[in-house]
C-alpha cells in the first residue's frame, strides 16, 4: 500500500479524545492514529472532529496507551531496534491490574502491536510454570474437584510430566 | 482478584498463541473457566519433535480431533510440522486434513514434511470460503483436481517441495485464488513456466529451487517484492527467462540469485523499476560488468559474482546499507555517505594490492561508522575453523597484504560487539578464536563472546530439561534456524599457539605466520579461547550444495 503522505504532513497536527471519566487530552495526531479505532473515527468525522470520546478507557490507561503511541509514532530503523526493545520491555512491566487495563484498551483501541507485545507479556507470566503456579500468580481459584483435576492431568499426561 | 480469567475469551485466546502446545494444555486443569476457554481455542499445533515417544504424539493427535469433534467449535488455524516419519501416523494426518479442510471457519493451513518426511495427502482444503493462509511442504496432493481449486479468500499460497504441482495445477491455483498477496514456489519439479496475471492484489512473489522452470511471465500492477532463486545441475546454472513488465513502477524490493543471464540483459532489467529500493544479486557467474542507476536504492547485496570487474558502476546516492561477499566488490565508486550498516566477506588469495588498496579507501571513507569489527578465518571444514577477530584499523592492511596469497576468509561487519559475536558464530564453525587489541581494546569483544556463550549455555540447558537429552536446539533467540552448541573448552597462550605442529592432517601452515604478524602489530595483545562444539543445526539449505547461507531453511 501506498504510505500515507497526508498522514505525514500533518503529522504535527493535535486531535483531542476524552477519558471515559471525562478528562481530555491532546495528541499529536500520528500518535492517536496508531490506533486503528481513532484513525478510523478521524476519517469518518473529517477534519471539523471537536473531541473523540473514547467510552471504554479511564484517564490512567489513556496516559499509559498514549505514552506507547508516541514512542511508536514514527518508524523505527535498524539501529533503534534495540533500543526500542527495552523501552518496550520496560514499558509492559506494570502491576496485573494496569496491566489488564492497557490489554483491554488496546483491544478496543485497535493498536495491533501493543496487544501482542501485552498478550506476549501475560504468555511469559504462564510459560513453563506448573498448574499450581500459574493459580498462584494470577490468582485463579481452582473449581475442580481433586477427581475431575485428576482426569483432566491424566488425559494430557505427557504435558504435565 | 482473579482478572485473567474475566478478559473475554478472544483476548484469552490472544495469549494463548503465544505459549507452546504444552503451556496450552496444562490451562485446561486451572478452573473450569479455563478448561472452557482451551476447548472453544482455535488453534491446533502439531509440532512431531516437541513429542516423544512416538506414541504421545498419536495419542494427542487423536484426542485432540475426537474433542474438537465434540465440542463442534471448529478449527480456525492448523499447523502439522513433522520431523522423522512415521507411517502409523498418515491415516490420523489424513482425518485431521478432512476435519479442517471441512470446517466452516478455518483460515490458516500450515503442513510442514521436514526433512526426508512425505506425505500423501488426501482432501486437502482446496475449495474453501474462509482460507487466508495456505502453506505445504513436502505432500503428494494425491487426488486434486484443478477445476475444484476455489479460494475466493486466500491471500497468502506457499507450496514447497509438491511433486504434483504442474503448470496446469498452477495455472488453475492463480486463478482459483483471485486475492492472493504473497505467492511462493520453492522446489517444485514439475512447473515448467510461471504465468501470473490477473492477480490485483499480489505484493509478492517468490520462486526457488524450481529446477525445471524456464520462464516466468508477471504480469501484476501492485507486486512490490520479487525473489527468484535458480538451480545448479552438474555444475550448470540452468537458464530461466523472467519478464517483469507493468510492475516497474511498484517493484521495491528485488531478489535474484543462481541466474544465468548475461550482464546486459541484467543491466537493462534492472534499470526498468525506477523505484526501487532494495536490490540482492547472489551467484550470477556470468555478471561481468553491470551500471546500477537507481536513486532510491536503501540497501544492496551482492555476492558470489565472482566475474564482476572493475568497470561497474553504482549510483545509488542513498544507500545505507551494503552487503558484498566474495566477489571483486563494486565499492569502487559508491557514495559513503550515507553508509550505516557495511558487510564484507572475500579471500585474501583473490586479491591483490591494489585491490586491497583500494579498500583501504573505501574504509577512509567510511570513518563516519565507528563500529567495524573483522574476522580473518582459516577455513577447515572438519575439524572447525581457527579465527582472529579485532577492531578495523588501517594498520592492518600492511598485514593482510603479507598474507595475500594464502587462502584466508575475510569477514568485516559494523556491529556492536554482541551483535559482531553472533554474526561471527553464525557464518563460521568457530574451533579457536584469538582476540586481538591495544592494551584493553579487545575487551568488550572478549566479554561478548563469554557472555554469547552462558547464555547459549543456559538456553541449551533449558532446552534439555525440555525435550530431553539432545534438546532441538531451537533456542529462544535463535529465530527459528538453530545454533550451535558451543563451550569453552579453555585458553591457550601464544607460546603454545607457536609451537603448534601439522596435527591430524590438519593444514594451519598459514596459521602459524598470521599469528606471528598479527602478535607483532597488537603487541602480543592475543586472547586466544578454544572452543568446543556440542550440537549443531542442519539447517543449510538443499537448493546447492556450495551455498553459503544458513538463512534459507
Amino acid at each position: 500500500m501506498a504510505s500515507s503522505t497526508s498522514g505525514s504532513s500533518s503529522s504535527s497536527k493535535v486531535v483531542k479524545i476524552r477519558s471515559s471519566d471525562n478528562e481530555n487530552f491532546e495528541v499529536e495526531e500520528a500518535a492517536a492514529a496508531r490506533s486503528e479505532t481513532i484513525k478510523k473515527l478521524l476519517e469518518d468525522v473529517g477534519d471539523d472532529a471537536d473531541v473523540i470520546p473514547l467510552p471504554n478507557v479511564d484517564a490512567k490507561t489513556l496516559v499509559k496507551v498514549m505514552e506507547w503511541c508516541k514512542k511508536h509514532m514514527d518508524d523505527v530503523d535498524e539501529l533503534n531496534k534495540e533500543e526500542m526493545k527495552t523501552w518496550d520491555a520496560e514499558f509492559v512491566d506494570m502491576d496485573q491490574s494496569c496491566l489488564y487495563n492497557v490489554l483491554l484498551a488496546a483491544n478496543f483501541l485497535n493498536i495491533k502491536e501493543l496487544l501482542d507485545q501485552l498478550t506476549q507479556k501475560v504468555a511469559d507470566m504462564i510459560k513453563g510454570k506448573s498448574p499450581e503456579e500459574i493459580r498462584a500468580t494470577f490468582n485463579i481459584k481452582n473449581d475442580f474437584t481433586p477427581e475431575e483435576e485428576a482426569e483432566i492431568r491424566k488425559q494430557n499426561a505427557w504435558a504435565f510430566e | 482478584m482473579d482478572l485473567i480469567s474475566e478478559l473475554p475469551e478472544s483476548l484469552v485466546h490472544h495469549i494463548l498463541d503465544s505459549l507452546p502446545t504444552k503451556d496450552v494444555v496444562r490451562t485446561s486443569c486451572l478452573s473450569k473457566t479455563w478448561r472452557r476457554i482451551r476447548s472453544s481455542y482455535p488453534t491446533v499445533n502439531f509440532i512431531q519433535r516437541y513429542f516423544h515417544p512416538p506414541n504421545v504424539f498419536q495419542e494427542f493427535m487423536k484426542h485432540s480431533l475426537q474433542s474438537f469433534i465434540t465440542n463442534k467449535s471448529g478449527v480456525e488455524r492448523f499447523k502439522l510440522c513433522m520431523a522423522h516419519n512415521d507411517p502409523e501416523l498418515n491415516c490420523l494426518i489424513n482425518q485431521w486434513i478432512n476435519y479442517v479442510a471441512n470446517c466452516c471457519r478455518v483460515e490458516e493451513v500450515n503442513i510442514n514434511m521436514k526433512e526426508n518426511t512425505r506425505l500423501s495427502a488426501i482432501g486437502m482444503p482446496f475449495a474453501s470460503n474462509t482460507l487466508i493462509k495456505l502453506h505445504l511442504c513436502g505432500c503428494d496432493l494425491l487426488d486434486i483436481k484443478p477445476s475444484i481449486i476455489n479460494l475466493p479468500h486466500l491471500r497468502k499460497l506457499v507450496m514447497k517441495d509438491i511433486m504434483d504441482l504442474d503448470d496446469t495445477l498452477v495455472e488453475n491455483l492463480i486463478l482459483g485464488c483471485p486475492l492472493l498477496e504473497d505467492l511462493q514456489f520453492e522446489l517444485c519439479d514439475k512447473l515448467t513456466r510461471l504465468q501470473v496475471s490477473n492477480l490485483n492484489s499480489i505484493k509478492k512473489i517468490s520462486v526457488r529451487y524450481c529446477h525445471r522452470l524456464q520462464s516466468v511471465e508477471v504480469r501484476a500492477p501492485s507486486l512490490e517484492s520479487f525473489a527468484f532463486r535458480g538451480f545448479i545441475e552438474m555444475g550448470v546454472v540452468e537458464k530461466c527467462e523472467i519478464d517483469l513488465a507493468a510492475c516497474e513502477t511498484t517493484l521495491k524490493d528485488l531478489n535474484l540469485s543462481i541466474m544465468n543471464v548475461t550482464s546486459d540483459w541484467l543491466q537493462h532489467f534492472i534499470s526498468k523499476f525506477v523505484c526501487l529500493e532494495s536490490l540482492f544479486l547472489f551467484w550470477i557467474p556470468y555478471l561481468e560488468t553491470i551500471k546500477i542507476s537507481s536513486p532510491k536504492l536503501k540497501k544492496f547485496d551482492i555476492g558470489q559474482c565472482l566475474e564482476l570487474g572493475e568497470a561497474t558502476v553504482v549510483d545509488a546516492p542513498l544507500v545505507h546499507a551494503l552487503n558484498c561477499s566474495y566477489n571483486k566488490l563494486p565499492f569502487y565508486n559508491i557514495s559513503a555517505s550515507n553508509l550505516e550498516g557495511v558487510e564484507l566477506n572475500f579471500t585474501l588469495g583473490d586479491h591483490d594490492d591494489v585491490w586491497l588498496n583500494t579498500l583501504r579507501d573505501f574504509f577512509k571513507k567510511t570513518i563516519h561508522i565507528q563500529n567495524f569489527k573483522v574476522a580473518v578465518i582459516l577455513r577447515n571444514r572438519e575439524e572447525g575453523d581457527r579465527v582472529i577477530t579485532h577492531e578495523l584499523t588501517d594498520s592492518v592492511f600492511v598485514v593482510w597484504q603479507q598474507l595475500k596469497y594464502w587462502n584466508l576468509d575475510v569477514f568485516i561487519l559494523s556491529a556492536t560487539p554482541e551483535h559482531w559475536i553472533q554474526d561471527l558464530l553464525e557464518v563460521c564453525r568457530c574451533k579457536k578464536m584469538c582476540i586481538a587489541g591495544y592494551e584493553n581494546s579487545s575487551g568488550d569483544i572478549l566479554r561478548a563472546l563469554e557472555e554469547e556463550l552462558s547464555k547459549r549455555n543456559m538456553e541449551a540447558a533449558a532446552d534439555r530439561e525440555e525435550f530431553g537429552k539432545d534438546g532441538n536446539g531451537l533456542y529462544k533467540n535463535c529465530k527459528g534456524r538453530g545454533l550451535q552448541r558451543l563451550v569453552e573448552a579453555g585458553r591457550t597462550n601464544l607460546a603454545q599457539e607457536n609451537e603448534l605442529k601439522e596435527e591430524d592432517e590438519e593444514d594451519i601452515t598459514c596459521w602459524i605466520p598470521l599469528l606471528k604478524a598479527y602478535q607483532t602489530l597488537y603487541n602480543n595483545n592475543i586472547i586466544c579461547v578454544d572452543l568446543k562444539r556440542e550440537w549443531e543445526p542442519l539447517s543449510r539449505c538443499r537448493g546447492c550444495l556450495n551455498c553459503m547461507e544458513w538463512k534459507c531453511y
